[in-house]
């Protein structure tokens, strides 16, 4: 699945230790996540989206 | 997943979070340590007949309810990638554990080997399970 995590991390000049503590999982699955290694859980999608206020179709493209 | 405290920076999070399942996992061992010498010095003495095989059998029904506590406590401080990455190793560890098992008792069957010892296929067991959970994770990083 493709994401837009990197991106969206980026432009908020976070770190992945950054966006994993916000996000409460490792810094391992922040990166597994934008390496398209791990698809998140639909909570953690949840999560996700509402850290950067933003739905779930606008991060995530299963295309 | 752990408390996470909203006002601190996700780093300070994160390092916080890190710090807790070290602690954790410390704890972990040192009663894990303490536990099997303490069964090992009890088992001693209930063969030799100094001690009544209850006592044992109290000592062994608290440290089962110690490691469902804490494995309990594991998954539930760990996030889902570590829990699949668990998931993959255990099941993984088990079909070692079938084949291993399996193998070595139709050789022995046969008359090729002696019979199947537990314990060196469940440190076997162990050990696939433990590469199979560090692949993964060296494979994330």
């Amino acid at each position: 699945m493709n994401n837009r995590l990197k991106v969206l991390r980026a432009e908020r000049d976070w770190s992945q230790a950054e966006l994993a503590g916000r996000l409460d999982v490792s810094r391992q699955a922040v990166n597994a996540i934008e390496t398209g290694k791990h698809d998140p859980s639909l909570p953690l999608a949840f999560r996700i989206a509402r850290l950067f206020n933003m739905s779930i179709e606008e991060i995530f493209d299963d295309q | 997943m752990t408390d996470n405290d909203p006002a601190q920076s996700g780093e300070a999070r994160l390092k916080a979070r890190y710090k807790a399942f070290i602690r954790h996992l410390a704890l972990a061992a040192l009663i894990g340590i303490a536990a099997g010498a303490l069964s090992g010095v009890t088992l001693a003495r209930v063969e030799d007949g100094a001690l009544p095989k209850s006592v044992f059998i109290g000592l062994w029904s608290f440290m089962v309810a110690l490691f469902v506590w804490f494995t309990r406590d594991y998954f539930r401080r760990i996030d889902e990638v570590d829990l699949i990455d668990n998931l993959w190793a255990s099941t993984i560890g088990l079909y070692g554990y079938i084949a291993a098992f399996c193998s070595w008792f139709m050789f022995h069957r046969i008359g090729l080997t002696p019979p199947p010892g537990q314990l060196t296929i469940l440190l076997t067991t162990v050990i696939i399970a433990t590469i199979a959970y560090f692949v993964r994770k060296v494979r994330q990083r």
